[in-house]
């Protein structure tokens, strides 16, 4: 093999040499000028269609020689020391990766595991922002996990470092032909060889045909009464695979030689078995055809095609012959025979020892038990496509062999696609539901950063389809509250968690619509409240006099800054969620809440190489300020009472305490739309369960979309949502009977946040406050209101009575605790 | 968490002027400001001071924005993107940026001071002179 090497280095490009021939002799005789001219004329049309051929066979073997998908990478896993995964963990993910445990990790892609040590040789990549090398490492933990990491050859320490992504999907082209190029210098010695000595032996000397190759395949073939070598030379093969048709005929065949000539004289073998390597047609996985070496490596391996070891070259080369014959996963007896032949033919060639041959014959065919996908996620990719869109042509995706990097998180995405069949399967079974006719759509983001990690587009996670997650708007229902609380929040002087707001019959007159009379989920009316309650309890008519006492335009411009691009009509239905956003715009809407008021973009992509490791576009992150850090803060913790004891404390069942999650739920009328809404300090994510056809699901936002959200949560990694307090931000205890400092000695006693300056001034009576009650009564609403109206009523009811001197004001200081 | 991460830091302080574990040293007129990073962190940081300087602010970026995904508290992370942002012109982004750094930075009023002066610069690129002046009465304020 070496000398074969050696050999092609020294291969030269051979030039074109032009034979022109002329007949001079002209003789007498008008039969024989006639066939003379017959000649020449067949001879210029022979040597013009020779010529045509050449340049359409240079024009195509030196330009873009195949269209190349484009290729989207999940997001890398980074390793440092201070990343809290287990060995496990670790070994799950290179599991992933297709590395393979070995006795000492030698070559990339193994790792050793050992009592005491965990060595790993990581596989170089090359990423936007430049290669990350091959490194042999050493990775130590201690309780928490990864504790340090070492270069085993240099001895020091590595800070932090990428594995190679995932691959997750392949942008292909029209004729779905998928491919992966490798370079020659990738692909291991015995493959080329086992490739030669199997397909063509004088590939190296031959000038693109071989009559001799040809006689000795047939008596080959007829000694082991087998196909064991074709008659075709590999330079026929590529020509026949890269610009003919594969019918039989004997014209065909001639012009597929006199191409193989052609394309000999102007390329070197190195070229030419570089391309042989590429385009070889290898599987067929449904629509996509699985073509070249590199790729069939990773299709029937999981590996690059550098990692294989011998055995595993040679059962690709096998493949060559009949693709389908000899697919392993289908036909592993048919495949172990053929390779075992291609190994006895290598080693009676001398490139096998004898010794050595019996055992590589024993091994298993090694092929993983599945293909990876090649788009396993097609509702994500429907995001990165969309968001593709705006700087990349569809037809540059197809061809162009583009590598794109993504912000999923295979391991999210995974407890999203579970949550969501598992939990639709058991509500369609335990509440006897038609199965199959319940749909989820489930969006997962990091909060700081707007990244999506996961994305679930319907419960047929493998099928593309309709996407719930993007296409699907539906009514938001209570989900909206936040905004509404939010937009009075923000108006410090007049609004705080205390705040009281009366429950009961309220009726709002709407231009051009009759009059609206909104109901509570329960249909009761809970009497006089404060926002945090109202809030953490989803109470509808609160909100509803809470966000026309703000003014509906007012809760449309928070929505806003919340991140909802959408037009939305002022309507005070609004307040209730009437409004119909889609999956993804709530995820977003939920990000700006979850980061205390910094809005990130939802973003899939992160960037975009070139087919040459070029960098061609990168996707910044970026960051608003859209809402103040006290209000923004007081809407976060009202948020965690909704979990810690409002609509969504199921979550307490589930949850650390300490996680102190936050969330909302929300149902749309006749129980259409089930939503659920929440954050934990690392992710944000929204779930929706509903139907297509838009019939009721029967679910509350709590009995439904809750549970997906919390199946799937408790798969994660969860940070404590500790949102930072703000200097501005104090704490006060407060009587929820009456809104008015309280102390020990009240029942009703709850600790809540203020805006500097904010906290009520007077003393409820259970903590030895005069206060009457009588002066807080709020005016019986049993007659319609109108908006001023209720305007007014609002300004002057939450007016703060701190205006006013109080003669208890330094003396009775709020106890306030410095929460973090 | 941070307890251990400083402590690790002063670990890898004491073996010694290894580049990979140094607290970021950020120079400011009132001396460098101290915060304690995680390792990956600090070696992220210095990627793109050295991109910074090679004039490569794009992979910069890309080197902060990797340590942040990996710590999203990093006060320093965020004020370093802050100041990359403002270079590149992209001002309100840079004061947002700086502000979610001034609030993870509570432990650190250096850092926070140092946010408030580039909020300040930031006010004076867009001509906003009393936001601007605002800005710098709490860099030197507090």
């Amino acid at each position: 093999m070496a000398r074969l090497k050696r050999r092609m280095l020294l291969m030269v490009v051979r030039k074109k040499s032009t034979k022109s021939k002329k007949s001079k002799k002209a003789r007498s005789g008008l039969f024989r000028g006639l066939l003379l001219r017959a000649f020449f004329l067949l001879l210029v049309a022979a040597v013009g269609y020779v010529v045509y051929l050449d340049i359409s066979l240079r024009k195509h073997f030196e330009g873009k020689r195949w269209a190349l998908p484009a290729h989207v990478y999940a997001r890398p896993f980074e390793l440092y020391a201070g990343l809290g995964v287990s060995r496990d963990q670790l070994v799950a993910e290179l599991t992933a990766l297709g590395y393979r445990p070995t006795k000492r990790a030698a070559g990339p892609g193994t790792y050793a595991l050992n009592n005491k040590t965990f060595h790993v040789v990581t596989r170089a990549f090359d990423y936007w922002d430049g290669r990350q090398s091959e490194v042999s490492l050493e990775v130590r933990f201690d309780g928490e996990g990864v504790s340090a990491l070492r270069d085993r050859n240099s001895g020091s320490d590595i800070p932090v470092l990428r594995l190679e992504p995932r691959l997750i999907s392949s942008i292909s082209p029209a004729h779905h032909e998928d491919r992966k190029l490798v370079q020659l210098h990738e692909v291991p010695e015995d493959l080329l060889t086992a490739l030669l000595v199997t397909e063509d032996r004088s590939f190296m000397t031959h000038h693109g045909v071989d009559p001799r190759g040809l006689i000795r395949a047939v008596v080959a073939n007829l000694r082991s009464r087998a196909l064991v070598q074709g008659g075709s030379t590999l330079t026929q093969q590529l020509i026949k695979n890269m610009y003919l048709t594969t019918d039989r005929t004997l014209r065909r065949k001639l012009v597929e030689m006199v191409m193989a000539v052609l394309l000999e004289l102007h390329y070197d073998k190195h070229e030419i078995l570089e391309a042989y390597i590429n385009e070889v047609f290898l599987a067929q996985a449904g629509k996509r055809a699985i073509h070249g070496f590199g790729l069939a490596s990773q299709y029937y391996f999981g590996r690059p095609i550098s990692e294989l070891a011998v055995h595993e070259s040679a059962l690709l080369v096998g493949m060559v012959k009949g693709p389908s014959l000899f697919e392993p996963r289908r036909n592993p007896e048919r495949a172990l025979k053929r390779r075992n032949l291609i190994l006895e033919t290598m080693s009676g060639e001398g490139h096998i020892d004898a010794d050595a041959l019996a055992s590589i014959k024993q091994r298993d065919l090694g092929v993983t038990p599945r293909p990876a996908a090649s788009n396993r996620y097609p509702a994500f990719i429907d995001l990165v496509r969309r968001q593709l869109q705006d700087e990349y042509q569809e037809e540059d995706l197809r061809a162009e062999g583009l590598a794109v990097f993504t912000t999923l998180d295979a391991n999210v995405q995974a407890a999203a696609e579970v949550a969501v069949k598992k939990t639709l399967a058991s509500f369609e079974e335990t509440r006897n539901v038609k199965t199959g006719t319940l749909q989820a759509a489930v969006v997962v983001a990091r909060v700081d950063n707007g990244e999506v990690v996961g994305l679930v587009g319907g419960r047929d996670t493998g099928f593309g389809g309709f996407n719930r997650a993007l296409d699907a708007s539906r009514p938001i229902g209570s989900l909206v509250k936040p905004a509404v609380y939010l937009t009075a929040l923000e108006q410090t002087d007049q609004f705080t968690l205390s705040s009281r707001i009366e429950d009961a019959p309220v009726s709002i007159q709407q231009q051009g619509a009759p009059d609206w009379q909104p109901q509570n989920y329960d249909k009761l009316f809970h009497g006089e409240v404060d926002l945090l309650t109202a809030l953490s309890k989803s109470y509808n008519v609160p909100a509803v006099k809470l966000g026309v006492g703000v003014g509906v335009e007012n809760v449309v411009d928070t929505l806003h800054r919340l991140g909802v691009d959408k037009e939305i009509n002022p309507f005070p239905s609004l307040l209730l969620g009437a409004l119909e956003l889609s999956l993804l715009e709530m995820t977003q809407m939920y990000q700006t809440l979850a980061a205390g008021g910094f809005r990130a973009p939802m973003r899939s992509i992160l960037s975009v190489l070139g087919s040459r490791n070029e960098p061609l576009s990168r996707y910044a992150l970026s960051v608003q300020q859209t809402v103040d850090p006290a209000p923004a803060y007081l809407i976060a913790y009202a948020m965690q009472q909704v979990v810690r004891n409002g609509t969504a404390k199921a979550l307490n069942k589930r949850f650390d305490a300490e996680l102190a999650l936050a969330g909302k739920t929300g149902t749309t009328d006749g129980y259409r739309d089930s939503w659920f809404a929440g954050f934990s300090g690392n992710y944000v994510a929204v779930v929706w369960i509903g139907r297509d056809d838009n019939k009721p699901v029967g679910l509350s936002g709590a009995s439904g979309a809750l549970q997906i959200w919390a199946n799937m949560m408790a798969r994660l990694d969860l940070q404590p949502l500790n949102p930072i307090q703000p200097v501005d931000i104090e704490w006060a205890d407060i009587d929820q009977q009456n809104g008015l400092l309280a102390d020990r000695g009240c029942e009703y006693m709850t600790n809540m946040p203020f805006v500097q300056g904010t906290v009520p001034q007077d003393l409820s009576p259970c903590a030895g406050g005069l206060a009457s009650l009588d002066g807080l009564k709020l005016p019986k609403l049993d007659k319609p209101i109108e908006r001023s109206d209720i305007k007014r009523w609002f300004k002057n009811l939450f007016k703060r009575k701190s205006n006013g001197p109080s003669a208890k004001k330094n003396n009775q200081k709020p106890r306030i605790e410095d929460r973090k | 968490m941070s307890r251990n991460f400083k402590g690790f830091a002063l670990l890898c302080l004491l073996l010694a002027l290894t580049s990979c574990a140094a607290p970021v040293r950020l120079p400011t007129e009132e001396g460098p400001v101290v915060y304690d990073s995680q390792p990956a962190v600090v070696a992220l940081l210095s990627d793109a001071e050295r991109e910074t300087g090679a004039g490569d602010l794009d992979r910069a970026a890309a080197a902060l924005e990797r340590a942040l995904r990996i710590d999203p508290g990093d006060a320093m992370a965020w004020h370093q993107l802050a100041k990359l942002r403002l270079q590149q012109g992209a001002i309100n982004e840079a004061i947002s940026l700086a502000n979610k750094s001034t609030q993870l930075a509570n432990d650190t009023p250096a850092l926070q001071r140092a946010n408030w002066r580039l909020v300040a610069d930031a006010y004076d690129e867009k001509g906003d002179t009393a936001k601007a002046r605002r800005a710098r009465e709490r860099a030197f304020g507090n």
